[in-house]
C-alpha cells in the first residue's frame, strides 16, 4: 500500500476546502470591490459603536 | 439601538474640521460664516468659510505649500478646467432638488427594508475620485442624524446607505452629500443591479474552480508524463488517471457548461457562435478521456481541457466587466437631472416627482428648469429652449394660451402651465417610446470571430471525416484515436480567448479618452464604412450663439452690454461675454448701470445708460419703436450676414448705432473630422431640424455640399433618413445629442451622442463621447480598425497554430504531451499580440 493513496486524497481535499473558502468569500461579496477597502485601512480613528452594530443588523437580515 | 448618540460617542469628531454639520442647526457661528464669507481660498468650498478665507487648517497648509513652491498657477488652471461637474451639483440651497426621492415610486425601485426597521438603498456618486471622498462620506452617519451606515464603493462610485426612515428622510440625506460637494443620483433599479452583481460572483467562482481543477489537473500531469519516462505502477497509474478524470469531468461540468449551453443555443437559432467548436472539442475530448479512463489505456486529454475553460472564462470575464463600466458610466451620466414638479393647488404650492402629475394640474415652471410635462400656458410670459426636442436653435416666445412641451427649457420668467399630457403620452414620451421600438427592431450583429469559427466547424469535420476515411483503411483498430485528436486539437481555444481580450482592451483604451462604448460588436461596425449622419445644433455646433460681426462702436457695444446684464437670455449672454472680450473684463464691470430698463419678450431690451436711451434688439424691435434703419446699415446687414444669421441692433432714439451678427458657434474641430472622415471612405451627412438657411450656412463652412445635408427634418423623420439607409444595405452611424436624435439614435446601426446631450439619447446611443470633442469618432474609428485588425492577426495566428496540430493529429505524431504544451503557448501568442497590438499606437 503505498502513500500515494493517502495523499493523493489528502491533496485533492485540500484544494477543495480552498475552493470552498473562496465560494464563502465571493458569496459574502469579499470580491465585489477590490478597490475602496485599500483606502479605508488607512484611516485610523475607530469607527463608531453604532455602526457595528448595524452590520450585525445587515448580516443578519441576509 | 440607538443613534443618538453618534455625535457625543466620538469625541475625534470635533476634530475635523470639514465634519462642520450642515444640517446642525444650533451651530450658529457656521450658519453666519455661509452668509458673510466668500469661498475658501484652496478647496473654493463655501461652507465653514473663516475671517482667514479658508475652512479649514488643512486648506490653508495645502495653500501656503503650494504658495511658497511658487506653483500659484494651479489655482488658474483649476478655474479652467472645472466646467462641467462643477456646475452640475444643483444649487444646495435648493432644499426641493431631491424630492423625487422621497417619493413611492422610487423607494419602491430602489429602497429595501432590512432588519431593525430600518432601510438601504444604493446610490451612485458623482465627484468622487481619492480616498479622502470616501472618508468624507462614510462619515455621513455623524453628519446626519438617522444615518446608520454609508459605505462607498469607489470604482463603482456607488454608495450605500442605511438609514432610519423615521428619523432621516432620503433627500436630506442626499442634500447632506451635496452640501459636502458630491452628487448623489439614483443607482439603476435595485433588482438589474442584484443580479448583475450575483452575475458576477458567480463568473468569479466558476473562473476560481477551474482555475483549481486544471491546476490540480497539471500536478497530475506532470507526474503521469515524468512516469511515462522513468516508469511508474501500474496502480499508481490507474489512481491517477482516475483522479484526473473526476477532476476533468468536475470541471468541464462546472465551469465548462457554459460553453456547452451557449453552442446548444447557437446551433437552435442557427448562428455561428465561437462556443460551437470549442464545445465540440470539450464534448469530444471529455467523452473519449472517460472512455480511455474507463478501459484503463489511451490518452485522457483532460489536461489541455481544463487549462482551455479556465483560460476562455478570464477573456469573456474582462471583456462583461469592460463593458458593464461604460454601460455604468452612461448609467450615470443619465441621470443627472432630478425630475421634479412645482404642482400649485388650491393657492399652495408643493414640489413633488415628475411622476405624479396627472393632465390638469398646474405647475410652475422657474427660470432655468425643465417643463415637466406637455401643457398650455395659462399664466405669465417668457421664453424657452426647445433646442433639444425640435433642434431649433433660437427661442420660442410663449404667453398664456401656448403650447409648451415637456423637456424644454425655460429661460427667462416664472409661468404657469396646465397640465395635458403627462408621462408617456408627451411628446417627449412618444418619441422615447419609438426610440425603445426602434433599439428592439435593431439586428444583432454577428462578430467577426463567430463568423470564422462558423467556417471553422464545417472545415474541422470534413478534415475529421477524411482522416477517420484515411486510417480506417489505413490501420481500423487507430482511426478513432486519429479523429479524436483532430477535433481536440482544433478547438480555437487561443481565438476564443483572444477575440474578447481584444475587445476588453479596446473599450478601455476608448473609455480612458474619454469615450464609452457599450458593446464590443460596435468596434467591429465602425471598422468598416457606410453613412454618418450628423445632426447640427449641438453636435456641429457649440449649441450656442457668438458674435461673428461686431459694425460700431465700442461704447455702443459697452451700452449693449450693460442693459442686457441682467438677462439669462442667450443673446444677451453672448453680447456681454463679447463686450468683457472687447473692453476687458475691468471696463465692463466699472459701468454704471442702466436705467429704466424694460425688456421685451423676444424682441429685446431699452434703458438709459450715461443718460441716453437705447434700444437693443431685433429689427422687429427697432420698427416697433419707429427706428428707423438707414439703408446703408440694412444693405451692410444684409452682405454680411445674409438671411442665415441672426442680426442685434443697437439704436438710440434717432437712429441705428451699431448692429451684431450672431451665429450658433460651429465646433472647432468639425471640418477636420468631417474631412478625415470622407478620406476614411464614410458618406457624410447632416440633418438638422432647423430652417434651410442656417443649415446652408453651417454646411459652407464646414464643406459640405447641399445635397449632403437636409433641413426641417423633424425627429420623426431623422429615423425615416436612418432607416432609408439601411435598407440600402449600409453600416449608419447617427451622431446626436437631442431627444430629437434619439429615435434615430436608437435605430442607427451605431448611435453616438456627444457630450452635453439629453437624457434619452444617452440611453439610445452605443458610444458616448464624454470629452465632448467630435476628434472621438476619428478616435472611435481609428480604434475599431485596430481591434479588428488586431482579431484578424489572432485569428491568423490561431488557426495556423491549429493547422499544424491537426496535421500533425492526423497524421498520428501529435503526442499529448506536444498538445498540451502547444495549447497554453498558442494562447499565450495571442494574448501578446493583442497587448502589443493596441500599445504601439497608444
Amino acid at each position: 500500500m503505498s502513500v500515494v493513496y493517502i495523499v493523493l486524497p489528502l491533496a485533492l481535499l485540500l484544494a477543495t476546502a480552498a475552493v470552498i473558502a473562496f465560494v464563502f468569500a465571493t458569496k459574502q461579496g469579499q470580491f465585489d470591490d477590490l478597490e475602496t477597502p485599500k483606502y479605508r485601512m488607512l484611516w485610523d480613528d475607530q469607527p463608531v459603536a453604532v455602526a457595528n452594530n448595524s452590520k450585525d443588523d445587515s448580516e443578519t437580515s441576509k | 439601538m440607538t443613534t443618538q448618540n453618534i455625535d457625543s460617542a466620538d469625541p475625534a469628531a470635533d476634530k475635523l474640521p470639514t465634519l462642520h454639520s450642515p444640517t446642525n442647526e444650533s451651530d450658529s457661528k457656521f450658519e453666519s460664516d455661509v452668509r458673510s464669507t466668500d469661498h475658501c481660498r484652496h478647496c473654493g468650498q463655501t461652507s465653514g468659510v473663516d475671517e482667514t478665507g479658508f475652512c479649514c487648517s488643512g486648506c490653508e497648509l495645502a495653500y501656503k505649500i503650494i504658495r511658497s513652491q511658487g506653483l500659484d498657477e494651479f489655482y488658474s488652471i483649476r478655474e479652467n478646467a472645472q466646467t462641467g461637474p462643477a456646475n452640475a451639483i444643483p444649487n444646495v440651497e435648493d432644499v426641493d432638488a431631491y424630492v423625487e426621492y422621497d417619493s413611492p415610486k422610487f423607494w419602491q425601485e430602489n429602497v429595501r427594508p432590512i432588519a431593525g426597521g430600518l432601510v438601504t438603498s444604493q446610490l451612485r456618486l458623482k465627484g468622487i475620485h481619492c480616498a479622502a471622498c470616501i472618508w468624507l462620506l462614510e462619515r455621513l452617519p455623524r453628519i446626519v442624524p438617522g444615518v446608520i451606515e454609508a459605505r462607498v464603493n469607489l470604482p463603482k462610485a456607488t454608495i450605500e446607505l442605511t438609514w432610519r426612515p423615521t428619523q432621516a428622510k432620503l433627500s436630506n440625506v442626499l442634500l447632506a452629500i451635496a452640501r459636502l460637494g458630491y452628487q448623489a443620483v439614483a443607482s439603476s433599479k435595485l433588482s438589474r443591479e442584484a443580479a448583475r452583481a450575483k452575475e458576477n460572483r458567480q463568473q468569479l467562482i466558476q473562473i476560481a474552480v477551474a482555475a483549481a481543477c486544471s491546476a490540480n489537473i497539471m500536478l497530475l500531469a506532470i507526474a503521469m508524463y515524468a512516469g511515462e519516462w522513468t516508469g511508474m505502477a501500474d496502480d499508481h497509474r490507474y489512481l491517477f488517471r482516475t483522479a484526473t478524470t473526476i477532476i476533468g469531468l468536475i470541471a468541464l461540468l462546472g465551469p465548462g457548461s457554459i460553453f456547452l449551453r451557449g453552442a446548444w443555443s447557437a446551433l437552435r437559432l442557427q448562428v455561428p457562435h465561437m462556443d460551437v467548436p470549442v464545445a465540440v472539442g470539450l464534448l469530444v475530448g471529455a467523452a473519449s478521456g472517460t472512455w480511455n479512463s474507463l478501459r484503463n489505456s489511451g490518452e485522457l486529454y483532460f489536461d489541455s481541457l481544463a487549462m482551455l475553460v479556465f483560460f476562455l472564462l478570464i477573456g469573456r470575464t474582462l471583456q462583461s466587466r469592460q463593458q458593464q463600466k461604460a454601460s455604468d458610466q452612461v448609467d450615470l451620466l443619465r441621470q443627472l437631472t432630478p425630475r421634479t414638479a412645482r404642482r400649485i393647488r388650491d393657492g399652495v404650492t408643493e414640489t413633488i416627482s415628475s411622476d405624479e402629475l396627472a393632465p390638469g394640474d398646474t405647475v410652475e415652471v422657474l427660470p432655468d428648469r425643465l417643463i415637466p410635462a406637455d401643457g398650455t400656458v395659462i399664466w405669465g410670459e417668457s421664453e424657452v429652449d426647445e433646442s433639444l426636442l425640435t433642434g431649433e436653435s433660437h427661442l420660442t416666445v410663449v404667453r398664456p394660451r401656448s403650447p409648451v412641451i415637456s423637456g424644454s427649457l425655460n429661460r427667462r420668467a416664472a409661468i404657469r402651465v396646465r397640465v395635458e399630457r403627462v408621462g408617456e403620452k408627451t411628446r417627449l414620451g412618444e418619441l422615447a417610446k419609438s426610440m425603445e421600438s426602434a433599439s428592439l427592431q435593431k439586428t444583432p450583429v454577428v462578430l467577426l470571430a463567430n463568423r470564422i469559427s462558423g467556417i471553422f466547424v464545417v472545415v474541422v469535420l470534413i478534415i475529421a471525416t477524411i482522416v477517420g476515411l484515411v486510417w480506417w483503411t489505413i490501420d481500423s483498430s487507430v482511426w478513432v484515436d486519429r479523429v479524436v485528436a483532430v477535433l481536440i486539437v482544433a478547438c480555437p481555444c487561443a481565438l476564443g480567448l483572444a477575440t474578447p481580450l481584444a475587445v476588453a482592451v479596446g473599450l478601455s483604451i476608448a473609455a480612458r479618452r474619454g469615450i464609452l462604448i457599450k458593446g464590443g460588436e460596435t468596434l467591429q461596425r465602425l471598422a468598416g464604412t457606410g453613412t454618418i449622419f450628423f445632426d447640427k445644433t449641438g453636435t456641429l455646433t457649440q449649441g450656442k450663439l457668438l458674435v461673428r460681426q461686431w459694425r460700431g462702436p465700442l461704447s455702443a457695444l459697452e451700452a449693449a452690454a450693460v442693459l442686457e446684464s441682467g438677462s439669462k437670455h442667450p443673446v444677451a449672454e453672448t453680447l456681454r461675454q463679447y463686450a468683457a472680450q472687447r473692453l476687458g473684463p475691468e471696463r465692463s464691470r466699472e459701468s454704471q448701470p442702466a436705467e429704466e430698463v424694460q425688456f421685451h419678450l423676444g424682441l429685446g431690451v431699452r434703458g438709459r445708460f450715461r443718460g441716453e436711451y437705447y434700444f437693443v434688439g431685433s429689427e422687429a424691435y427697432l420698427h416697433a419703436n419707429q427706428v428707423p434703419i438707414a439703408d446703408s446699415w440694412r444693405r451692410l446687414a444684409d452682405q454680411i450676414a445674409g438671411p442665415a444669421y441672426s442680426v442685434v441692433w443697437v439704436a438710440s432714439d434717432k437712429h441705428v448705432l451699431a448692429c451684431a451678427i450672431l451665429d450658433d458657434e460651429i465646433r472647432s474641430e468639425a471640418q477636420g473630422v468631417l474631412h478625415r472622415l470622407q478620406t476614411l471612405g464614410w458618406n457624410v451627412e447632416m440633418l438638422s431640424g432647423d430652417v434651410p438657411a442656417a443649415v446652408a450656412n453651417v454646411a459652407r463652412q464646414i464643406d459640405l455640399p447641399t445635397s449632403a445635408t437636409h433641413a426641417q427634418v423633424l425627429p420623426e423623420n431623422k429615423l425615416q433618413f436612418v432607416e432609408a439607409q439601411k435598407k440600402l444595405g449600409q453600416t449608419v452611424v447617427m451622431v446626436g445629442d437631442g431627444v430629437n436624435d434619439a429615435a434615430a439614435l436608437a435605430a442607427a446601426d451605431i448611435g453616438i451622442a456627444v457630450e452635453g446631450g439629453a437624457e434619452v439619447s444617452l440611453q439610445a446611443a452605443d458610444v458616448f463621447l464624454a470629452n465632448g470633442s467630435l476628434k472621438g469618432i476619428e478616435s472611435v474609428i481609428d480604434l475599431a480598425r485596430r481591434t479588428m485588425r488586431i482579431i484578424r492577426r489572432n485569428s491568423i495566428a490561431s488557426v495556423s497554430y491549429n493547422v499544424g496540430a491537426v496535421t500533425a493529429a492526423a497524421c498520428g505524431w501529435l503526442h499529448p504531451l506536444a498538445a498540451a504544451i502547444l495549447m497554453p503557448i498558442s494562447s499565450l501568442t495571442v494574448i501578446l499580440v493583442t497587448l502589443s497590438g493596441h500599445r504601439w499606437r497608444n
